[in-house]
């Protein structure tokens, strides 16, 4: 995994992604790119 | 087809995968260009699954090949629909709905799906690197 840092790919870890970080995930020779946005989630009532 | 004339053809033909993914899943919230997928070298991208996770995307999606639009403010309904209500606006890409194809670019061209404004609700989707 990669995030973009300053317009250069940085080896990175999951943890270290916060809320608008561009990621890249290598998978099968290519890349899954993606923007980080910390999930939301919903609490049982 | 022979492999000559899949060159000629511009790598038309059968798509043989060497990767297919599981469903990933982007978050609501998510705006501008929220998934770019690069096949491997030599390779092509086939997107196989496209929805929303929830209810119909009040956001409207564009998928781009190369950066050619090749779909645009298409507004995303729910995994499992069968039936697209209002017609026009709304493609779901497979996830059991019978009549939207797959959609793949050539040999090193790059898929990327776009929203206009953050999207109201989770998007799921699927696909394959191969040639």
């Amino acid at each position: 995994m990669q995030k973009l840092i300053d317009g250069l790919w940085v080896e990175c870890v999951y943890e270290d992604l916060i809320d608008g970080d561009l990621y890249k995930i290598s998978v099968g020779g290519g890349w899954q790119q993606q923007t980080f946005i910390t999930p939301i989630i919903e609490e049982a009532v | 087809m022979s492999e000559l004339l899949n060159s000629i053809a511009g790598g038309g033909g059968v798509f043989v995968a060497s990767f297919a993914s599981k469903t990933v899943s982007i978050p609501l919230g998510s705006t501008g260009t929220i998934t770019t997928l690069t096949p491997p070298a030599g390779g092509r991208v086939l997107l196989t699954g496209l929805a929303s996770g929830g209810v119909l995307q009040t956001s409207l999606t564009t998928i781009t090949i190369n950066g050619i639009d090749i779909i645009t403010d298409a507004k995303l309904d729910q995994v499992g629909s069968t039936v697209i209500a209002s017609g026009v606006d709304e493609l779901v890409i497979g996830y059991s709905f019978p009549n939207q194809q797959s959609i793949y670019g050539g040999i090193n061209e790059v898929l990327e799906i776009k929203t206009n404004v953050s999207t109201s609700a989770v998007t799921i989707y699927t696909y394959q690197f191969g040639a």
